[in-house]
């Protein structure tokens, strides 16, 4: 089911927690809500599921509004799932109770309900844990059940309040699989809201990225990873580093020239940037060491490495001072050690373009 | 060691007494005797009813709706808190009669005067254990909880009743379990509503024995005061039987966090008015129509401004006995809250950071036994002191029996409790390395305790020596076996005013007393947080 959020503004007491949100989501979309503690990414959550009533604006779910206009549809009316960071499983209920509770006032005969339940638990792979209690569970089991909840619900819309924070790391890979698989079993539309972005760029079909209030970028991983629509979008996910840059031609082809960190560099750059002093951000990928004669290249001196199993991260000072991170997939050059730097990539920070022209449109995985 | 002496041998001297099997015979085969327990149980079950309903349903507005005047139904839940039983029976009387705000015809308060009607009394004044151990249950529920059921579809009163009330219903039974000990032990309010009713509880019975036949019955009422002891404390058994087995704990979430609440809506002005109504009823009327009688030129006469006077006022204040009973009040009161807070400070210090193995195992065993006297009936407690201290004491050849002293020494052991729990809390809460530091600095026990514990605790013990003080200020229970000529307390007062029948003149006291009470309830107003903390009804 579509939601659509129209100027939404919501606030606790003084402080805005939402400043003129839109957002368009479409049916089906798992859409990731990634940001720091405090963003604003949990209350954008609360509003689309109707715990907490926007000041002003508009949220449509399916085309119907649901909050605006003096209407406002509260949470048990709007048949949603959610699934809680806590879990939130009923203590004092049973697995099979905890997972059928939704079932029970929606007209469903008795043997359905049994029978939704014992599928929704076979698809968490928890068959034999109907009677037991969620005390007696491990923290991935009670995750589970927590999911098994929302399957038998089946809801068009399931909304997610970062569901692997309290799980150790060892589990959250084998977790990410089952949001994929019941998101691809519900055909639902999924709102996950996370402060990770491993899991966002793993999970999302779009990541929409939260600072104060507000979206700075709402659009697929790979975009959000290779062209942030600006510095704070670039600091936020990924690796790399920002770097005055002057460019010194109009772009051709999305790409264009310039003049950074004492080097020429040829770099990918979005619509409307002018020749004149730009920003530029630089992925540890866009780098590497040694030499070639087709790139952009410069001397540098190399600071340290730090290995990251798959490659090494080389930090290195140019001849301006300016430091940098380059990805290495041999023995790192030792200390102190003079090499060539060569310059394969980047992205001219389009600060002053407006979010929607940076990205490319949604598309499906 | 003297603590414990004061603590447990009363009740081991009351044993000796008893064990006779001639009069354990005598007394158990009696039908009075069936009769009254039957009574007690009744009574105490229905009170802790009432209780359970009202208090849940304060609790329940205050704790997850967004009810209008929270703090105002929190204050009207609590109050029962500052107001002695005698004072609330003997109000609720003048609410009823010709003399009371609602003005009633004679006669009107005829069906108060019942097991019915001590059971409502009962279940009125100890609302406030309900009402917090309720509070308690329902703020501990994550907020999470609440949502997930309203997000699998269910609405408020499926909510209400599959996952909020269960939830609570562990903290909801340990309220109830409290409040049946607790009326079982009350003496007040069966006294004054069931001795004219004929009505008699086994605390009432046992007074009634005494007061007629002196101490000579001694033993019988011993063999009494036994089997009422028993039947507590198989109630308190059984409540915490039930507390260890309702297991319900609650999973990640943030308990303690922010509160779910629900929203009204349309409901909001009904369930605001209706538990203000209740607190009018429950609290008001009768408070209003104490004063209304106090001020009344005769009993049973409508208060009029041609009928109004002060004269009862006058008496009380001029006549010797009556103003000496506010003074044996008042240095009791105090005398037992200073008593209790310079012992419940080194034991409760001792008790966490003592060094010694054994001297933590010995305060551990003493910290069960302490709880005894608060958990029997005060009427147990009683006579536990008229048999230890009615003989002479050895050496001085002076009896205890007689004087002010023993209601002190009788009170030490009842209030220890009410004094030592929220400073052993208050312990808990300061970080050991603070004592430490002083160890490592080269400072001894009896240093650091006055340099460095006693002022960090200093808040959190003034507040329970104030909740010591307004609780032994209205005593009756105890004071009702002990008191002496020339050495009656404010409750004693009242009780024989009303059963003499001068009723304006008890509630004159009972008005001034609780104008004293809520003087020093106000002034706390005036303390550090950290010493409120302590305090239910500021909490």
């Amino acid at each position: 089911m579509r939601i659509e959020l129209v100027d939404v503004v919501a606030a606790f007491s003084e402080r805005r927690a939402l400043d003129q949100v839109n957002l368009d989501i479409g049916a089906g979309e798992f859409l990731v809500v990634l940001g720091a503690s405090g963003c604003g990414k949990t209350t954008l959550l609360r509003v689309i599921a109707g715990f907490h009533r926007p000041i002003s604006g508009e949220v449509r779910i399916g085309g119907r509004v649901v909050s605006g206009n003096g209407r406002f549809v509260p949470v048990e009316d709007r048949g949603l799932g959610i699934v809680f960071q806590s879990y939130a499983l009923w203590p004092h209920m049973s697995v099979a109770g905890n997972v059928g509770f939704a079932l029970a006032r929606r007209g469903v005969s008795r043997a359905d309900r049994q029978r939704r339940v014992t599928r929704a638990l076979q698809q968490v792979g928890l068959e034999d844990y109907a009677m037991r209690y969620p005390m007696e569970l491990s923290g991935g089991q009670r995750q589970r059940v927590a999911l098994a909840r929302c399957l038998a619900k089946a809801p068009a819309i399931v909304l997610l309040d970062e569901p692997l924070a309290s799980l150790d790391p060892a589990l959250r890979g084998a977790m990410q699989d089952e949001f994929i698989g019941m998101h691809q079993r519900l055909g639902s539309t999924f709102v996950y809201v996370t402060h990770d972005q491993s899991e966002a760029l793993a999970l999302a079909d779009r990541i929409a990225l939260m600072q104060q209030g507000r979206i700075l970028q709402c659009d697929p991983p790979r975009v959000i990873h290779d062209c942030p629509a600006s510095a704070a979008v670039a600091r936020f996910v990924g690796g790399g580093a920002l770097v005055p840059a002057i460019m010194l031609a109009a772009a051709t082809d999305g790409r264009t020239r310039v003049r950074a960190a004492g080097a020429e560099w040829l770099v990918r750059t979005g619509r409307g940037s002018t020749p004149g002093p730009v920003t530029l951000c630089v992925r540890p990928h866009d780098l590497a060491l040694g030499q070639a004669a087709d790139h952009g290249s410069a001397r540098a001196v190399v600071l340290d490495a730090r290995y990251q199993g798959s490659h090494w991260l080389v930090r290195v000072r140019l001849e301006d001072g300016t430091e940098l991170e380059a990805a290495h997939s041999g023995e790192p050059p030792a200390r102190g050690k003079s090499v060539e730097l060569r310059i394969l990539d980047g992205w001219v920070v389009p600060d002053a373009i407006p979010v929607s022209e940076a990205g490319t449109q949604f598309t499906r995985r | 060691m003297v603590i414990a002496w004061l603590s447990l041998l009363p009740l081991l001297r009351l044993l000796v007494e008893a064990l006779h099997p001639k009069t354990i015979i005598g007394v158990i085969a009696s039908p009075v005797l069936a009769r009254a327990l039957m009574h007690s149980v009744v009574t105490s079950l229905g009170g802790a009813f009432v209780s359970l309903l009202i208090g849940t349903a304060y609790a329940l507005a205050v704790s997850v709706t967004d009810a209008g005047a929270r703090r105002l139904l929190s204050a009207a839940a609590l109050l029962p808190l500052l107001i002695p039983a005698q004072i609330v029976a003997l109000a609720w009387m003048q609410m009823l009669s010709p003399s009371g705000l609602l003005s009633l015809p004679p006669g009107s308060d005829a069906a108060l005067y019942s097991a019915g009607g001590i059971a409502l009394l009962l279940g009125v004044e100890h609302m406030p254990i309900v009402f917090l151990a309720a509070r308690a249950a329902l703020a501990g529920i994550p907020a999470e909880l609440i949502e997930a059921a309203r997000a699998a579809g269910a609405h408020g009163p499926r909510v209400l009743a599959r996952i909020v009330l269960p939830l609570a219903s562990p903290g909801l039974a340990a309220g109830f379990g409290l409040a049946t000990v607790s009326c079982l032990g009350s003496f007040g309010i069966p006294a004054m509503i069931g001795i004219p009713a004929r009505y008699p509880t086994l605390a009432v019975l046992i007074y009634q024995r005494l007061a007629g036949f002196g101490t000579a019955v001694l033993p019988e009422a011993t063999v009494m005061a036994l089997c009422l002891a028993v039947v507590s404390g198989i109630a308190a058994a059984a409540n915490g039987w039930v507390a260890r087995r309702a297991d319900v704990r609650t999973i990640g979430g943030t308990a303690g966090g922010t509160a779910y609440r629900f929203e009204l809506g349309r409901w909001r002005l009904v369930v605001t008015a209706a538990l203000l109504a209740l607190a009018a009823v429950t609290a008001v009327l009768p408070l209003g129509s104490l004063v209304s009688t106090s001020l009344s030129r005769a009993y049973g006469v409508p208060l009029r401004p041609a009928t109004a006077t002060l004269g009862h006022y006058a008496t009380v204040l001029a006549t010797p006995e009556m103003a000496g009973a506010f003074a044996t009040s008042a240095w009791l009161a105090l005398a037992a809250a200073t008593t209790i807070i310079a012992l419940a400070i080194p034991l409760a210090v001792l008790r966490a950071w003592g060094g010694q193995v054994w001297l933590k195992h010995l305060l551990g065993a003493f910290d069960r036994v302490i709880d005894a006297p608060y958990a029997l009936p005060g009427i147990v407690l009683a006579i536990g002191m008229i048999l230890l201290y009615l003989a002479p004491l050895p050496l001085l050849r002076v009896s205890l029996y007689g004087t002010g002293w023993i209601m002190l020494l009788a009170y030490i052991p009842r209030f220890l409790p009410l004094g030592l729990r929220p400073v052993q809390a208050a312990v808990a809460r300061i970080d050991p390395a603070t004592d430490e530091a002083a160890r490592a600095q080269g400072a001894r026990f009896l240093h650091r305790l006055v340099a460095i514990t006693v002022p960090l605790l200093g808040p959190a013990a003034a507040g329970a020596g104030i909740l010591v003080l307004l609780t032994a200020f209205g005593e009756l229970t105890v004071s009702a076996l002990l008191w002496s000529p020339g050495n009656e307390t404010i409750g004693v007062l009242i009780f024989s005013l009303n059963e003499g029948g001068d009723i304006a003149g008890a509630a004159a006291v009972s008005v001034l007393c609780l104008a004293a009470v809520f003087a020093v309830a106000g002034l706390t107003a005036l303390l550090p947080a950290s010493a409120r903390r302590v305090l239910p009804w500021a909490a």
